[in-house]
């Protein structure tokens, strides 16, 4: 199948799950799914919960799938992502932080947990580089500890919140959930995130180039580390801003890159583009089922957990199939 | 004499501060559209005067001036462009050949933009040339050594650069590959490149190379035309060995005579 | 001879009674939520009380006169209720030495010869107590039968057993003449009880567990708990608007913790959503009763709880004034308060509510 069908289909499939999505939901109306014109509360719940909602889940997912995408290939390891780098936990931790500290406004929240991501990149570098050992190895353990450090500060913050006040909001909006999603939070996430997003787009070939030796860089012109540290600080960006928001939603950044590259290839130009759909995609069908399955509430991080850990094993199955054929 | 492109004056590099000078005061001016070897025995310090020569180090004392043979305004001190090939390289294996050699293209290309039909045209040109089209496609994991050495080299051609540097890139081919290398190296310089690489055997600085740095491991380092410096004696005391330089009518020989 | 043996067996007598106490005999038996018996040899004067649900069970000890006297320390967990509690016991504030989350180490310096806990604090606290050999009493309070149960053992402890009947009595009298008042209404509306949160312009919406005795008090006031059937078995859960919508209620009545509900029913009534959904469903949507702590929970105050939703499900059968006179009752039986402080401070709190 050459490349131009592969993305077909797989727009395709996008634009047919964003209209199921936008007629699925728990409220049927009564007098059959196309009628808006009787059913003014049905509109209203179309156009005011379920589309912010759709909306939202495909910039989640297609953020979280390109910055996976993004760290997995400048660190050149298709385990990396936001979090098993532990900067989704930083993300949380200074979310958790900012909400105690500023209650009543949401842009302290969003900035904590960004400075937060930018310390948890700025560890995961320094802790991998003292490792002295097998260097894809290094930057797991790095990601290890971490997620374990800021997954305790975000421990001691739930049990330092006042349990009548805050603590039952943190504990849910932890386990990741665009529940309370609406318009407001689209305008307050969206431009962000599809800034950063279209940034990254626009980069995608040159990232590719951060693989090669700093010396070859430093030949072209090209000052290697500086333009890591920026390039990776977008994505940081893109997740905190996210996770800020929605909870620790994981597992997205880990398995849809190693997906895009399986389908389409290791060149960023094209893995780039069906990561971010494909990620949108993969939400959008996690959220769907979050709001949908049953009465209450399936936090989303659980769904993208479950589905992601299946796909896990699967991808892993298939590599080490096709590592033992070709030898 | 032809004008010159690097012009080098009283280098002196130290790994450890001034305690200890991998070389003092080399004094070299390199001219345009010629092939030099840097020659030398492991760790005499020849990678690193061609770190130093890319401007990837920084010396301790001394000037290096880069003269742009193209310019016509006489000669500045301005910046070239410079291809490097290094020893080892860890470029990942999933990117394709074809991908691999775009890479060279980066110094034209800003980073918010994309490769377009010119560098596409570029990459297919030169890859037909030194014949790795038949290997684009493939991942540079799937390839042989000699084919990946050619396909590096391959690189540094689409750079299209007036000066490449190359650490030891016929070293560790087996003989058709060298053969091949050496080939490409006079190609490049039949395109009017100006070529410096690295190397600790004798015959391929012979072959190829129309001046020499001889490195030794007193720090003293001596340049000049190769047929001048690559000379019998020259050589065993460089390499510490009764070396024996043979020439047999198109092509260099070097024997290492046994002590009795 | 005989003289020895006698003058021997007097002996042995008087030693053995005068270790009779230190071998620590027990009198005294007290059978707690979790059916342990209880023992002591006295009944403990130096009472603590911890754990989570620590407000909860203190309102409920403070029900007795002894109180004031016998709890001597309790875990600090919620100013609504250390302020309400402060009004019966002036020296309540010199109480809350125990910080938040406590264990049976932090307790143990007060010396406490029995310590009160939620049957949900076993494993947490009460076990590491009994290690170190202080009684724990449990209690649960989670259904009416069970609040009538424990407030006996509460009696037994604080030795006001009769308190205690006096005490159930009020609430079978009142519960008696508000089911009577409901019983003569003819539909049952389709209610749900939503705990809401907000926070900067969203809102996070619960419902609580299908056995929980908010929604018991709905089936027993004659209401439909539109929720049950869908409700978890484990606590509140979590569900979004769409859901709400499609359960078709009549009537909201907006449960929050910190007293904030008629605050988030006018936020709630800018939403566009919920706009469409107020005006052209005819939903009614209002308060649930909040002074000190919000009446739905197993507190004392439930049976405020139950007249109030009486009188928001059935405001024809059920007056405000059957409301505020209940609640008048309440605190001067129970609680022991003056008319005209519940007058000057605890009425005007609930009338706006009531509105």
């Amino acid at each position: 199948m050459s490349i131009k069908q592969k993305y077909l289909i797989t727009i395709l499939v996008f634009f047919v799950l964003i209209f199921i999505a936008t007629f699925a939901g728990r409220y049927q109306s009564a007098s059959g799914v196309l009628d808006y014109k009787s059913d003014p509360l049905f509109k209203r719940l179309v156009f005011d919960i379920r589309i912010p909602r759709i909306i939202l889940s495909i910039i989640v997912g297609a953020g979280l799938a390109a910055s996976g995408l993004i760290m997995q290939t400048i660190f050149q390891n298709s385990l990396a992502d936001p979090g098993i780098l532990g900067i989704n936990q930083a993300a949380g931790f200074g979310a958790a932080l900012g909400y105690i500290l500023f209650p009543t406004s949401n842009l302290p929240i969003r900035v904590i947990a960004f400075v937060s991501g930018i310390f948890a990149l700025f560890l995961i570098i320094l802790i991998s580089r003292q490792i002295n050992v097998y260097r894809r190895l290094s930057l797991i353990f790095a990601g290890i500890a971490v997620s374990a450090f800021f997954s305790a500060g975000l421990g001691l913050i739930k049990y330092l919140a006042d349990p009548l006040n805050q603590l039952p909001s943190i504990v849910f909006w932890l386990l990741g959930s665009l529940s309370t999603t609406n318009w407001q939070a689209v305008a307050e996430i969206t431009p962000i995130s599809v800034a950063c997003i279209i940034t990254l787009f626009l980069l995608r070939w040159r990232t590719n180039a951060y693989a090669l030796n700093d010396s070859i860089l430093h030949s072209m012109g090209i000052k290697r580390n500086l333009e890591i540290y920026a390039v990776l600080s977008i994505s940081v960006l893109l997740t905190t801003v996210i996770i800020s928001y929605t909870g620790l939603i994981g597992w997205v950044g880990l398995i849809i890159p190693n997906i895009a590259r399986l389908i389409f290839g290791y060149d960023l130009r094209r893995s780039l583009p069906s990561a971010i759909i494909i990620g949108a995609i993969f939400v959008l069908i996690s959220d769907t089922m979050a709001r949908t399955l049953v009465a209450g509430e399936i936090p989303l991080g659980i769904i993208t957990a479950f589905f992601g850990a299946l796909i896990f094993v699967i991808l892993m199955f298939a590599k080490g199939n096709s590592l033992q054929k070709n030898g | 004499m032809g004008e010159f492109i690097i012009s080098i004056k009283e280098l002196s590099y130290s790994y450890t501060n001034g305690r200890q000078f991998a070389f003092k005061d080399l004094n070299a001016s390199i001219p345009a559209h010629s092939i030099t070897s840097i020659l030398g025995r492991n760790g005499a310090g020849k990678t690193t005067l061609l770190l130093i020569i890319l401007g990837y180090l920084k010396t301790v004392h001394g000037t290096i001036q880069y003269y742009n043979p193209k310019s016509t305004e006489g000669q500045k001190g301005e910046i070239l462009q410079i291809a490097y090939l290094p020893q080892v390289e860890t470029a990942p294996e999933a990117m394709s050949v074809y991908d691999y050699l775009l890479m060279g293209r980066i110094p034209y290309i800003s980073p918010f933009m994309q490769p377009n039909k010119k560098d596409t045209n570029i990459v297919n040109n030169y890859a037909k040339i030194i014949e790795i089209d038949h290997l684009l496609e493939y991942p540079l994991g799937k390839i042989s050594g000699g084919e990946l050495q050619r396909v590096r080299f391959g690189r540094a051609l689409v750079q299209e650069s007036d000066l490449i540097l190359l650490d030891e890139p016929i070293t560790h081919l087996d003989l058709n590959a060298k053969q091949t290398m050496m080939r490409l190296i006079k190609y490049l310089k039949s395109l009017g490149k100006t070529i410096i690489f690295t190397t600790h055997d004798p015959v391929e600085a012979l072959e190829i190379a129309d001046h020499a740095l001889l490195v030794s491991n007193d720090h003293k380092i001596k340049f000049g035309k190769a047929t001048d410096i690559l000379t019998d004696k020259n050589l065993s005391d460089c390499f510490d060995l009764p070396i024996r330089i043979l020439f047999s009518g198109n092509s260099f020989g070097c024997i290492v005579e046994k002590r009795t | 001879m005989k003289n020895r043996i006698i003058s021997f067996l007097l002996l042995a007598g008087i030693l053995i009674s005068c270790t009779g106490p230190r071998v620590g005999g027990t009198e005294i038996y007290i059978t707690d939520a979790l059916g342990n018996e209880v023992g002591f040899s006295d009944l403990p004067d130096r009472i603590v009380i911890s754990g989570k649900q620590t407000p909860m069970l203190a309102n409920f000890a403070y029900l007795f006169d002894r109180a004031p006297e016998k709890i001597i320390a309790i875990e600090n967990r919620s100013q609504s209720s250390n302020a309400f509690l402060s009004l019966i016991d002036p020296g309540f504030v010199n109480k809350l030495t125990i910080e938040k989350g406590a264990g049976a180490e932090q307790i143990s310096p007060s010396q406490p010869e029995a310590v009160i806990l939620k049957t949900t604090m076993k494993e947490l606290i009460g076990d590491q107590l009994d290690t170190i050999g202080i009684p724990s009493v449990y209690v649960s309070l989670e259904t009416i039968d069970e609040i009538y149960r424990d407030i006996r053992i509460f009696g037994s402890l604080m030795d006001e057993p009769q308190k205690a009947e006096n005490i159930i009595g009020f609430y079978n009298r009142s519960k008696e003449s508000i089911d009577i008042m409901v019983s003569t209404v003819e539909r049952s509306p389709r209610v749900l009880l939503l705990q809401i949160d907000q926070s900067e312009g969203s809102f996070a919406y619960k419902v609580p567990a299908g056995s929980w005795l908010q929604t018991v008090m709905v089936d027993e006031l004659h209401g439909d708990p539109v929720w049950k059937k869908d409700a978890g078995g484990g606590g509140w859960m979590e569900v979004n608007l769409e859901q709400i919508i499609s359960w078709q209620p009549e009537v909201v009545i907006v449960i929050n913790y910190q007293g904030k509900s008629q605050e988030i029913i006018q936020s709630l009534a800018k939403d566009s959503v919920w706009q469409e959904f107020l005006q052209n469903n005819s939903v009614d949507i209002k308060p649930f009763g909040y002074d000190f702590q919000s009446w739905d929970q197993p507190d004392p105050r439930w049976i405020l709880g139950y007249v109030n939703l009486a009188h928001l499900l059935h405001p024809e059968a059920v007056d405000s004034d059957v409301v505020i006179d209940l609640v008048r009752e309440f605190y001067m039986e129970l609680y022991g308060l003056e008319p005209e402080f519940v007058d000057a401070e605890i009425i005007p709190l609930i009338l706006p509510q009531l509105g």
